[in-house]
């Protein structure tokens, strides 16, 4: 009687610990809707699209380039409010080894060639007509933005707007990134 | 002559018959298993719907992509692992049993077992009482 005693409070501290552990897990999780890029420490999706000029954009010719990928589209207030500071940093690094690509998606060709005109449209912007290019870097909403090393790795990934402090902040990141330093994700 | 030709009518039905099945189910195969893949995985935009249920536009580019990668001749698995490299473990329906999602597969079995344990003490308590 006594061992089953034992056993009973055993088993009670154990079901209150199991609780416990569910209950702190269950709160120290982020919202269901926060992913965490799988993409990020490893090697860029290729694609190969158009620009709106009507040139063909592959990922590959900028290799040995740090990169940076924004997925945008034009019904996005998000994407409105950090197309400035995308602009002006792109300006501002001309001449470095640093392009910027955009990419649009879930949009209608007319409303993006006019956002590309009203924010400066200085660097290239990609159309994807399949609605698939988003698919394969894991991409949940507009807007997001993937920094690529030199080497085609992808260092970095930011949701939301983006501010020049940020953008430079991701692209040192790229530069630096040896494979051994981590990557960095809504810092 | 006549013998002949109803052999010849019969295998011609049978064939078509089979024809007709062979298309009926490759068509239902074809949405089943966008369904069947669909259900697995989770709208990453939407609360707690599936990418088959949901209307969002990032559940249907990747119904698309689903239709598209099984037309390319891809498995469900390759699939599944297409959307895992990309998007992570968390976007399917049911994550393997690791870190808290296993507290969470171990707790049903655990509450079984345990109030399994509990009525079967209470009934060998009242027995212990009425033998008394």
């Amino acid at each position: 009687m006594k061992i089953s005693n034992a056993a009973s409070k055993i088993l009670i501290v154990l079901i209150i610990a199991l609780l416990a552990y569910t209950l702190w897990s269950g709160l120290s999780e982020k919202g269901n809707i926060e992913i965490p890029s799988q993409l990020v420490g490893n090697p860029a999706p290729e694609f190969a699209l158009k620009s709106f000029d009507g040139d063909e954009v592959r990922l590959s010719d900028f290799r040995g380039k740090t990169l940076l990928v924004n997925f945008w589209a034009s019904w996005c207030h998000p994407c409105r409010e950090e197309a400035p500071a995308l602009e002006r940093t792109y300006m501002s690094l001309s001449g470095k080894q640093v392009e910027f690509i955009g990419i649009n998606i879930m949009d209608d060709r007319k409303s993006a060639e006019e956002y590309i005109k009203s924010f400066g449209g200085t660097f290239v912007n990609i159309y994807d007509p399949k609605n698939r290019i988003h698919l394969d870097y894991g991409v949940g909403g507009v807007p997001e933005t993937f920094f690529v090393n030199p080497d085609g790795i992808i260092t970095g990934k930011h949701r939301g707007p983006l501010t020049e402090k940020m953008i430079m902040r991701y692209i040192e990141n790229a530069t630096l990134y040896n494979g051994q330093s981590p990557g960095i994700e809504n810092p | 002559m006549n013998r002949f030709f109803h052999k010849i009518l019969s295998g011609g039905l049978v064939l078509s018959l089979a024809l007709l099945v062979a298309f009926q189910v490759n068509a239902d195969t074809l949405e089943d298993q966008i369904a069947d893949i669909s259900g697995e995985l989770m709208c990453p935009v939407c609360e707690g719907q599936s990418v088959a249920e949901s209307n969002a536009q990032l559940a249907r580019d990747m119904r698309a992509i689903i239709k598209t990668k099984l037309l390319e001749g891809n498995t469900k698995e390759e699939i599944i692992d297409y959307f895992i490299s990309s998007y992570g473990e968390t976007i399917l329906a049911s994550p393997p049993p690791r870190g808290f999602s296993a507290i969470l597969w171990l707790l049903p079995v655990l509450s079984v077992l345990i109030g399994a344990a509990i009525i079967l003490r209470t009934i060998r308590s009242y027995r212990v009482e009425e033998k008394k």
